[in-house]
């Protein structure tokens, strides 16, 4: 029996760290030289590419109903997984499952590494990567069905993905992987980065000394991100969004929203911030 | 069989009706009928999650539509697992079906469409989604004619690059058809759960072979500039890999030299350009004067 077991995924809700992540293995396999962004290479990319579904397939996805699609999600991760010399990184934004459908087979998946952000500071860089309100993306991020890339009106380079509402995108995660999943924090990447992107390197069994991950993480600085984004562009850049690379505090969220729609996270979310430790019992907000 | 059609250069004979195709009284290389199709092919050399082949066989399934298996280059045969479905069925038959038959055939099938200026075709390919059929049915309401909007068989006739027209539809979003004004002509839902419709070419369809002059590879200018880009050298060459219909194929028929010798007399024999432009409808008529600029002006634009 051939071994499949290729993936590692590098989950999260979008604007929770994964581009910062990716970059931060990128500086690590190229002597911690970060010269344009648009060179990400220690990832094949993303899991809804459009391009890797039509390769699989066979036919052009865009040919097929997105219900049919996504029920072929996992055939076409198994032939990718066929096709692969050895182990990939790829981002998800989906949620594990998506109609009784487990998106993500275990037979092609060696690790999931899954970034959580505390919604607070997520809601308004969350608005600008979408390019609408922070009202609006309080209740995305609150919805059920709330999705990224679903447009009938224009074929997405990306098919859709269902991500569900925060706590709904985590718990999928949790449910489907439970003890084989690595949760990794946002708010610790930003405050130990050192002790936290060390263990992404451990959980890739990647050889790399304490001094080169010190060294990449200085070149994944956000201001030096910044910066080169101002420079020299993003392509991941959504068209219509001024920056990709926003502000990046932890803490923010007391600036940009309001007590209300704070409150509004805290009532919909409580349990999964409770147990990412974003609140205490009292629902009080630690970040 | 009852009807008779070209398509790209291949003739069909038909059991059934294919409204988008034009009609022929040439002889048929090829056969469509309904019928049974396998589970499954034996020795498959390639096998997708929808796409079956081996040496003879192609078989196709797309859920709760149809099955298309072709045998031998010669037979298509349609199991429609619907009754409902005939017609959804048949849109295939304008993809999948003709790229296959279409390399089967030894032509290069560029992903893309093209229109005729002073007798020649100027072509437009790129990823889907990118707007060639924008851009096709754009020029032609600016007096050019359409040649193809999906696929372009190209091929060599007396040292010349010629392609064969293909079927008389473009296939736009329904954003495109209001801005070109292609509303209520008679389209209709290439997919029930998208805004995407088959519209007649009212007018001006060629059928006729036509040398190629130039390609135009469409690219999004994100800093919304336009510009053109000579292609030149071995990017030619990457650039004819990368778009034809579905550069797979090429491994899974066997027919890496033929493809590549025809990719090789493509690229010394047509020119190839990089065409900047934002996506942007506001700037819509600014890039069809640009573009209209570079072919009238023998590619001064």
């Amino acid at each position: 029996m051939v071994n499949l077991k290729k993936f590692i995924w590098l989950v999260s809700y979008p604007k929770s760290g994964n581009t910062w992540v990716r970059l931060f293995l990128h500086a690590l396999q190229n002597n911690a030289s970060l010269e344009s962004l648009n060179k990400i290479d220690s990832t094949n990319g993303i899991a809804s590419s459009r391009f890797i579904a039509d390769e699989y397939l066979g036919i052009e996805s865009g040919e097929l109903p997105d219900s049919f699609v996504q029920t072929l999600r996992p055939q076409i991760f198994t032939k990718w997984a066929e096709n692969l010399a050895g182990d990939t990184i790829v981002k998800v934004h989906d949620a594990a499952f998506h109609h009784g459908t487990f998106t993500f087979p275990k037979e092609v998946t060696k690790n999931v590494i899954l970034i959580m952000r505390n919604p607070f500071d997520m809601a308004a860089s969350y608005a600008n990567h979408m390019q609408f309100s922070i009202e609006k993306a309080v209740l995305a991020l609150c919805n059920g069905n709330n999705s990224l890339a679903k447009n009938n009106k224009r074929l997405n380079n990306q098919l859709t993905q269902y991500m569900g509402s925060w706590s709904d995108f985590y718990n999928s995660w949790k449910n489907a992987y439970r003890n084989d999943l690595h949760i990794v924090r946002y708010e610790d990447l930003k405050n130990n980065p050192i002790e936290i992107f060390t263990k992404i390197v451990e959980i890739l069994k990647w050889n790399y000394s304490h001094e080169q991950i010190c060294a990449a993480i200085q070149a994944v600085e956000f201001d030096k991100l910044k910066n080169l984004e101002d420079k020299k562009g993003f392509k991941e850049k959504p068209t219509h969004t001024k920056n990709f690379f926003r502000k990046g505090e932890v803490g923010n969220w007391r600036n940009e929203i309001t007590n209300e729609q704070a409150n509004l996270l805290v009532n919909r979310h409580f349990y999964t911030l409770l147990e990412l430790g974003y609140i205490d019992e009292n629902g009080k907000i630690l970040f | 069989m009852n009807y008779t059609y070209i398509l790209g250069g291949i003739v069909i004979a038909s059991e059934f009706e294919i409204e988008e195709l034009t009609p022929s009284q040439e002889k048929a290389d090829v056969t469509l009928k309904m019928g049974k199709t396998p589970e499954n092919l034996d020795n498959t050399v390639t096998k997708k999650v929808l796409v079956q082949i081996n040496a003879n066989e192609v078989l196709l399934q797309i859920p709760d539509i149809a099955k298309f298996w072709i045998i031998n280059d010669k037979v298509v045969i349609i199991e429609v697992l619907h009754p409902d479905k005939i017609i959804d069925a048949q849109k295939y038959i304008l993809s999948f079906i003709l790229g296959v038959l279409s390399f089967k055939k030894g032509f290069y099938p560029l992903h893309g469409g093209g229109v005729v200026y002073n007798g020649e075709a100027y072509l437009f390919t790129a990823h889907s989604g990118a707007g060639k059929s924008t851009t096709i049915a754009g020029l032609q309401q600016r007096g050019f004619t359409a040649l193809a909007d999906d696929i372009c068989n190209l091929y060599v006739e007396d040292e010349k690059i010629m392609m064969h027209p293909c079927f008389p539809r473009f296939k736009l979003w329904e954003d495109s058809l209001e801005m070109l004004n292609l509303k209520n002509v008679g389209e209709y839902k290439l997919r029930s759960d998208l805004q995407k419709f088959l519209v007649p070419v009212l007018n001006d369809f060629s059928i006729t072979p036509v040398p190629v002059k130039r390609i135009y590879l469409l690219v999004e200018d994100r800093e919304g500039k336009t510009f053109m880009e000579e292609v030149k050298g071995k990017d030619k060459m990457e650039i004819l890999r990368a778009n034809n219909y579905k550069p797979w194929m090429v491994k899974a028929f066997n027919i890496l030299k033929e493809h590549f010798g025809l990719m090789g007399s493509i690229s010394n024999k047509v020119e190839i350009k990089k065409f900047n432009r934002p996506l942007n409808k506001a700037k819509l008529n600014e890039m069809y004067d640009f573009l209209i600029a570079d072919i009238t002006n023998n590619g001064k634009s």
